[in-house]
C-alpha cells in the first residue's frame, strides 16, 4: 500500500490498491454510456535506468521518460477505432495498459466498464491482442497446435476451437499450412498466425497493434475486410488498432486519435480530421501548353491562392478558392481566355496530411525511445 | 474449475512438446537416456579415482552419490526450469505477454509447465537408475526390490512435487523481474542446494557452521527419504541417522507448507512489481 501510495498517490487515494480489490467507485451511473474502453488523464511515466541515462543526448537525460501524458479517450461499444502515432508516441503504452500487461502510473483506465487495476482479472476473459511484426507462438508448435493452445487457455471446447481454427486459417489462407511448424514458416506468415490467434478467441474487445505489418498486399487486403466484418457481425465487439498505414487507418476506422509524445493531440472521424486541415477548397486544373489564361487568376473574387507548374505537356495550375463555387468563375476566366482545360479535379486532403499539420512532422520524422 | 484445469492441462502440453519435440523421438529418447547417465557415470569415475588413492573411501559411498545425484535431476528440472520457462517465453518466444492477458493466472500456467517437467525429469532419474543399476554391481546391490518401500517412495514425490514447484515459483518470480543474466540466479542457486542438502556427499562433511543451512532446507530431508524409500532404511549419511520416515515426511511437510506460504508471496509480489515496471514483455538479450 505504502509502496503504491508513493508511486500510484491518485490511484492510492482512490483507494484501487491491488489486483482483485473490489473498486469502490460505481464504473457506470445511470443514464451514463458504458464505454468499451474509457481513460481519464491516463498517464504512464518510465524510470529510465541509470546506464540508459548516459546514452542518450543530455537534454533528453532525464530520470523519467513520460510515455502517456493525461491521456483521455473513450471508445464506444461497436466502434473501430484507430490510433496514430509514430514510433515511441505512445501507443503501444497504451495497449500494454489496456490490456493489463503494464500498470498506469496514474489516471483511470477501464475497459469494459472495468478498471485495469483492480479488476484486470475480469477484463482479461473479455480482450485479446495481436502485436504485429514479432514472433507468434511456440516454433516447435504446427500452426494448429498453436492456436489450439491459446484456445485452450481462454476455455473454448474443442469442438468450437477446431470450427474457429478452421475458419481463421481459411480467411488469411493458412489451411494448407495448418500442420507446418511455426518456426519453419516465413515473416508474413507467421504475422497470420499472431492475427488468428487473437480472433480464435472471440474477444469482446481487440486490440490490433499494427496488425498487418509485414504482409503482402493482398493478405493485407483479406485481413483489412476480415476486421471490418468482424466489427459489424455482432454490434458489441469493439476493435482499437494502432497503425503507421494512413491509408488504413482512413479506410478501416470510424474514429482516430491522433498521438504524439505521449498526448492525444485530436479524436476524431477520418473525414472531420481532413476536413480541419483544408480551410480552403483546392482544386488542380491541367491546360493545354501555352495556355495564358491563368495569369489573371489572382483577380478573380474568391481565388484564395493558385501557383503554376508549367511543364513540356501541360500547365499545371493548383488553385485554392475561398468557396467551392467560385470554381466556376475560374472556369469561365480560363476558358475566356482561350486556353482549353485538359482536365480538372478537386484536391482532397489526405489523413497524412491531417497528421502533419497537428504533429508538426510526419509518421517517419520523429523516432522516440520508449 | 473445469476450464482451469484444461489450461493447465494445455500448458503441461506446451511444455512437454517444448522439452520432447524439438527433434526426432529416438534421438530424444537418447538425449533423456545418455545425458543424465554420463553425468552420473562422471561421479563413479571419480568414486573410482578416490578410492584407487584411499582406501578410506567406502563402498557404500557409490550408491548414495548416484542415488542422490539422480534424484537431484528433479530439483534441476522443476525448481530450476521454471526460471527458464519465463525467461524462454518472454524474451524467446515473446509468448509470455499473451499468456499473462490470458484468463490463465500465470501460476497456473507455471504449475502446468512444471508438471511437464516433472514428468521429464522423473523419466529421466528412472533411466539413470536403471543405467546404473545394469552398470554398476555396487548399485545392483543397493536398488533391490526387497529394498524398495513404495508407500514412502510415493509419499515424498508427491510431497516434493510440491516442494520443489514452490521453489520454483520464488525463483521464477524473481527471474520474472530480472533480465535473461537472471539465469545465473537460479543456477547459483541450484549449486548452493547441490552443495548443502547432502547430494554427493553426507551434510556431517561440511564445515560445523554451514550444517545448520542443511537443515533449513526441505531438500535435505527429501533427498534423505528418496533415498532411504529407495535403498531400504538406512543410508550411509550419518545426520539424519535417528530419523525414521515419520519423522522425515513430517519435516519435509513442515519446511514444504512454510515455503508454499513464502511462495505465494513472494511470487505474488514478483508479479506486481513486474506488472508495474512494465518487465512482464522485456526483452534483454540479443
Amino acid at each position: 500500500m505504502s509502496l503504491l501510495k508513493r508511486r500510484r498517490p491518485w490511484i492510492a487515494r482512490q483507494g484501487i490498491v491491488r489486483l482483485g480489490t473490489a473498486n469502490p467507485f460505481p464504473l457506470k451511473t445511470p443514464g451514463m454510456i458504458e464505454w468499451a474502453i474509457f481513460t481519464d488523464r491516463l498517464t504512464r511515466v518510465y524510470r529510465r535506468p541509470r546506464s540508459r541515462r548516459a546514452a542518450v543526448p543530455a537534454n533528453e537525460a532525464a530520470k523519467e521518460l513520460v510515455a502517456l501524458d493525461q491521456v483521455s479517450l473513450s471508445v464506444r461499444p461497436g466502434e473501430l477505432f484507430g490510433l496514430l502515432g509514430t514510433n515511441g508516441a505512445g501507443k503501444t503504452t497504451l495497449i500494454k495498459i489496456l490490456t493489463t500487461l503494464l500498470a498506469p502510473t496514474s489516471g483511470v483506465a477501464r475497459v469494459d466498464g472495468l478498471d485495469v487495476v483492480s479488476q484486470a482479472a475480469l477484463i482479461r476473459p473479455r480482450i485479446n491482442m495481436v502485436s504485429g511484426g514479432e514472433s507468434c507462438g511456440y516454433g516447435i508448435l504446427t500452426v494448429r497446435e498453436t492456436l489450439w493452445l491459446f484456445s485452450q487457455l481462454y476455455g473454448v471446447s474443442h469442438a468450437e476451437a477446431r470450427r474457429r481454427i478452421d475458419h481463421m486459417l481459411e480467411v488469411v489462407s493458412l489451411r494448407d499450412r495448418a500442420d507446418t511448424k511455426i518456426s519453419h514458416l516465413s515473416t508474413g506468415l507467421r504475422q497470420k498466425v499472431n492475427f488468428c490467434r487473437g480472433f480464435i478467441t472471440d474477444p469482446k474487445i481487440l486490440f490490433l497493434d499494427e496488425p498487418t505489418v509485414g504482409l503482402d498486399v493482398t493478405a493485407a487486403r483479406a485481413i483489412r475486410a476480415f476486421i471490418r466484418d468482424w466489427v459489424r457481425e455482432r454490434p458489441d465487439r469493439t476493435l482499437l488498432l494502432t497503425t503507421h498505414y494512413m491509408m488504413e487507418a482512413d479506410q478501416l476506422c470510424d474514429r482516430v486519435a491522433i498521438i504524439d509524445r505521449g498526448r492525444v493531440l485530436a479524436v476524431d472521424t477520418p473525414a472531420a480530421l481532413k476536413k480541419r486541415v483544408q480551410r480552403y477548397p483546392t482544386f488542380r486544373i491541367c491546360l493545354t501548353p501555352g495556355a495564358d489564361g491563368w495569369q489573371s487568376l489572382g483577380r478573380v473574387p474568391g481565388v484564395h491562392q493558385h501557383a503554376v507548374t508549367a511543364g513540356p505537356t501541360a500547365i499545371d495550375l493548383k488553385v485554392s478558392l475561398e468557396a467551392e463555387a467560385v470554381i466556376g468563375d475560374v472556369v469561365q476566366q480560363i476558358a475566356g481566355s482561350g486556353a482549353r482545360i485538359l482536365t480538372l479535379h478537386k484536391v482532397e486532403p489526405t489523413l497524412e496530411d491531417a497528421f502533419i499539420e497537428l504533429c508538426g512532422h510526419g509518421l517517419s520524422d520523429t523516432e522516440i525511445g520508449e | 474449475m473445469r476450464q482451469h484445469l484444461r489450461a493447465i492441462r494445455a500448458a503441461t502440453w506446451l511444455g512437454w512438446q517444448i522439452e520432447s519435440n524439438w527433434t526426432d523421438p529416438w534421438l530424444f529418447f537418447l538425449y533423456l537416456v545418455l545425458k543424465p547417465l554420463c553425468a552420473s557415470l562422471l561421479l563413479w569415475c571419480m568414486f573410482v579415482a578416490a578410492r584407487s588413492m584411499s582406501a578410506a573411501v567406502p563402498g557404500e559411498l557409490l550408491p548414495f552419490l548416484y542415488v542422490g545425484n539422480a534424484c537431484f535431476m528433479i530439483v534441476g528440472g522443476v525448481a530450476f526450469g521454471l526460471s527458464w520457462v519465463i525467461i524462454s517465453d518472454r524474451e524467446h518466444y515473446q509468448m509470455l505477454k499473451y499468456i499473462w492477458i490470458s484468463p490463465l493466472p500465470l501460476r497456473s500456467y507455471l504449475i502446468g509447465r512444471a508438471l511437464a517437467r516433472s514428468l521429464q525429469s522423473a523419466v529421466g532419474v528412472v533411466l539413470t537408475l536403471a543405467g546404473g543399476w545394469l552398470l554398476l554391481p555396487e548399485l545392483r546391490s543397493a536398488l533391490t526390490w526387497e529394498r524398495l518401500d513404495g508407500r514412502w517412495l510415493v509419499a515424498y514425490l508427491a510431497v516434493g512435487v510440491l516442494m520443489l514447484g514452490a521453489v520454483g515459483m520464488i525463483l521464477a518470480g524473481a527471474v520474472l523481474n530480472l533480465g535473461r543474466h537472471s539465469m545465473l540466479l537460479s543456477e547459483g542457486i541450484a549449486g548452493l542446494i547441490y552443495l548443502l542438502s547432502g547430494v554427493v556427499f553426507p551434510v556431517e562433511v561440511l564445515p560445523e557452521w554451514l550444517r545448520p543451512l542443511c537443515f533449513f532446507l526441505p531438500t535435505t530431508y527429501w533427498l534423505e527419504g528418496v533415498r532411504r524409500a529407495l535403498m531400504g532404511g538406512t543410508t550411509f549419511g550419518r545426520a539424519l541417522e535417528g530419523w525414521s520416515h515419520g519423522d522425515l515426511v513430517s519435516a519435509l511437510l513442515l519446511s514444504t507448507a512454510l515455503l508454499l506460504v513464502v511462495a505465494h508471496a513472494v511470487f505474488r509480489w514478483n508479479e506486481q512489481r513486474a506488472w508495474r515496471q512494465g518487465r512482464v514483455d522485456q526483452t534483454t538479450g540479443v
